[in-house]
């Protein structure tokens, strides 16, 4: 928890720059000054907060800070988007529009999983920040859909973009896909345009998956639409997946075609590690698995593939056991070659690859759903000596934690 | 749920003396029943070792038969996990009668 707070705040920090000495300037303060002064405002509210959620004792004390004390970035956002209405164009503006769509965030209700147990709301408040991600408001979408819009219109060029795009990556509307492509088209930096059409695919990735959950089963559509909105779950209700995989197939091998060779193997890696952890990113892994020239890029695309065939495998507990099987395969074979062929082949933050394969095939064959639970014999709180097996007969829930 | 064939049962990833676990467990208000690792000498826990733990939270469902049914190496996704539950007590239930 705290690096999470940590990462926002060197964030928040870094784009807060103190306040001009207003108090010796009889002038009214210049709309650059107001925005950075609203900015220290913004940044002063979320280390109070910081501060207070820190020190609260209790998960109920601390989810409390969460709902009274969180500034809540839309308002900071709404006077920012203000001042740049009045005064579009100059270079704070392009500043504040990066805050605003850097710093959305989706405070949302707190809804625990599993009320009955204390242990999940903590669970949930912690990774979570209190935060979960939804639909944003009626209020918030306009601030966005503005936010972009100026961005599009005055400041498509700006070299400054790249993160802007990369956050565009996990957002779902049709306006945050036309900023994308029109940093494909005009921006003259290459590293931008990178973010922006890795951002892209991800956003077709994200789209396709939808599409196809939804014909596999309709009563996904309750779930689409209170993640993003009854707009967008009609929209991709109509839409057809194989015209819609051919426009990602070509996506693809333009990213890795014409923008990933610009990009160094290590942050390709690291775009691979990120994919596991984004649903259904199969297509674009196995695009690079294929596609990318190099070694070090496809021993690490090959990896991951296996993992999230491993757990996609894992995932039809709910569904048929004989797909389930034929998936398991495959991904066996491929960490086989991940561990053999690629060893040497570096991951971003897992070591080399064929230490990491080693270690999922171990789980692939002992770990994963179908197989016997490994017996754990040991004490409980009390001193008590016990064993898994004696809960036999019963549906276990096995939680490895840490307080820390 | 207390009548239901279910149990939550935790594994205490950092190797405390039972004491030491009973004490965190009473702070932080968890009233479920938790193994506590044992440390293995090279910096690992005995279970957390067996079971290739990369972090947690990490959640394992195993059915009334002792097989793994599903596993959660993040965040856990409450739905998937309700509905897991849901189906697996539900056999165990119909196996029981």
């Amino acid at each position: 928890m705290d690096r999470m707070v940590g990462g926002i705040l060197v964030l928040v920090q870094c784009m807060s720059v103190a306040a001009a000495d207003e108090a010796q300037d009889k002038r009214p303060p210049t709309p650059e000054q107001q925005c950075k002064a609203l900015l220290k405002e913004y940044d002063d509210a979320f280390q109070a907060y910081t501060r207070t959620y820190r020190e609260a004792k209790t998960a109920q004390e601390k989810q409390q800070v969460i709902h009274e004390k969180y500034p809540r970035p839309d308002k900071c956002a709404s006077k920012l988007l203000e001042l740049v209405e009045k005064n579009p164009g100059e270079a704070f503006a392009e500043e504040a529009l990066i805050w605003i769509l850097t710093n959305e965030d989706r405070l949302r209700r707190i809804e625990p999983w599993y009320a009955h147990e204390t242990r999940y709301e903590k669970i949930w408040i912690l990774t979570s920040g209190g935060r979960q991600m939804g639909v944003l408001s009626k209020e918030e979408q306009d601030i966005r859909s503005m936010a972009i819009d100026m961005l599009l219109r005055d400041h498509v060029a700006s070299p400054n973009l790249g993160r802007v795009a990369e956050m565009l990556g996990s957002s779902h509307d049709k306006k945050s896909a036309a900023l994308l492509r029109a940093i494909l088209d005009k921006n003259p930096s290459k590293e931008v345009k990178v973010r922006a059409c890795v951002a892209l695919a991800l956003q077709m990735q994200a789209r396709l998956a939808i599409v196809k959950q939804l014909r596999a089963d309709p009563q996904a559509a309750k779930s689409v639409e209170q993640s993003y909105g009854k707009e967008y779950l009609e929209e991709l209700q109509r839409a057809v997946p194989t015209p819609l995989e051919a426009e990602a197939e070509m996506l693809f091998a333009e990213l890795i075609e014409h923008y990933l060779p610009d990009m160094k193997p290590a942050s390709v890696a690291l775009l691979c590690q990120q994919l596991y952890y984004t649903d259904d990113s199969e297509m674009l892994l196995r695009a690079l698995y294929t596609m990318d020239k190099r070694d070090e890029v496809r021993g690490v695309a090959c990896l991951v593939l296996g993992q999230v065939l491993m757990r996609n495998a894992d995932r039809q507990v709910l569904g048929d056991a004989k797909i389930a099987e034929k998936i398991h395969a495959e991904s066996e074979k491929l960490l086989e070659e991940a561990a053999n062929k690629y060893a040497e082949a570096k991951t971003a933050f897992d070591g080399p690859v064929g230490r990491k394969a080693r270690s999922e095939l171990f789980d692939l064959r002992h770990l994963s759903v179908g197989m016997a639970a490994p017996e754990v014999d040991g004490v409980d709180q009390d001193g008590k000596q016990f064993k898994l097996s004696d809960y036999r007969g019963k549906v276990v829930l096995l939680d490895f934690w840490s307080e820390h | 749920m207390q009548a239901k064939p279910f149990a939550l049962i935790g594994v205490n990833i950092n190797c405390h003396e039972p004491r030491q676990l009973k004490e965190v467990m009473e702070k932080e208000q968890l009233n479920f029943r938790s193994f506590t690792d044992t440390a293995d000498g090279e910096g690992l826990g005995v279970i957390s070792s067996a079971w290739n733990l990369m972090g947690t939270p990490t959640l394992f469902v195993i059915d009334h038969k002792g097989r793994i049914r599903y596993s959660r190496r993040a965040v856990p996704d409450q739905q998937v996990v309700d509905e897991v539950l849901q189906k697996l007590i539900q056999e165990a239930e119909g196996d029981g009668k």
